[in-house]
């Protein structure tokens, strides 16, 4: 019985800036579940489990990951699963995020 | 004069700005594991919560595939047989947390919660027990309750029926912040 497939051995369906990705992602919502995406944005927000890109997307990180490695304001470069759009929070949702270094 | 404008400005502004406590990252398990079988259950870290402490409004919101499983067959066969979760990407709750009241929750933990959930587009009206603790900055929600596959329209061939079990028990576990 094996366990679900690794974010960190998964292919890369989108690689771009933050802000390229919700550019694409209004303009079509419907091909985005579960896909997974490089991402390159500055970090606005972070919180205990995550850190918020752009000010519109909410990475949660995947558990081994600590938000101490992220500083407020600075460039990262990040990859994770996109799980939707939440419209409670109005924020792109992921989750599964690790941080790529050095920063692309 | 001024003093008694102040106060009033004050009391206004706190009765104004309702309070509201989030996570996103709230977990949600379920159950429905049969002895003798293969565990099924799965675990969503990822649950959005928002209460308003004003009124005892809850909406939780949380994405299907966020679900993870143990095994990854499973998953598979829980997002694209059972729950067709990119047809139906969501499950919700909207409801209310009956006579709740912050300033008093050292003394009342427990509230009846009462709401609709909705999952593959079919709603089904909830009522269960939560408890809650406030614990300085952090609100702690805890609840339980039990649903059938039957309840949300769900199909369970015959041949895996067995290992399934009728009654799904679904537990809520939320760490809620202030929001700012």
């Amino acid at each position: 019985m094996k366990a679900p497939e690794k974010i960190e051995t998964k292919a890369v369906f989108f690689s771009s800036s933050a802000k390229d990705l919700l550019f694409n992602f209004q303009k079509n919502d419907t091909v985005w579940s579960s896909k997974i995406v490089q991402l390159k944005g500055v970090i606005t927000a972070i919180g205990s489990k995550g850190i918020t890109l752009e000010n519109q997307i909410y990475c949660q990180l995947k558990e081994e990951q600590d938000v101490a490695n992220f500083k407020l304001n600075t460039l990262v470069s990040l990859k994770g699963r996109i799980i939707g759009y939440d419209d409670v929070l109005e924020e792109l949702k992921l989750d599964q995020c690790i941080k790529i270094i050095p920063t692309l | 004069m001024k003093k008694i404008l102040f106060l009033l400005l004050l009391i206004y502004g706190t009765s104004c700005f309702s309070q509201k406590y989030f996570t996103r990252t709230g977990a949600t398990d379920f159950k429905a594991s049969v002895d003798f079988f293969e565990p099924i259950e799965a675990k969503n870290k990822s649950t959005t919560v928002l209460l308003k402490t004003s009124t005892g409004e809850i909406v939780a919101q949380l994405f299907m595939t966020a679900f993870q499983f143990k095994i990854g067959l499973m998953q598979e066969h829980f997002n694209e047989n059972y729950m067709e979760s990119y047809t139906y990407p969501k499950a919700t709750f909207k409801g209310k947390l009956v006579d709740f009241n912050l300033s008093t929750i050292d003394k009342k933990s427990n509230y009846t919660l009462k709401g609709i959930l909705t999952i593959r587009g079919i709603s089904k009206e909830i009522t269960t027990t939560a408890s809650l603790k406030k614990d300085k900055k952090q609100l702690t929600f805890k609840a339980n309750f039990s649903v059938t596959p039957k309840d949300f329209e769900i199909e369970i061939p015959a041949i895996v029926r067995k290992k399934i079990a009728k009654k799904v028990d679904i537990s809520l576990d939320y760490v809620l912040e202030k929001k700012v």
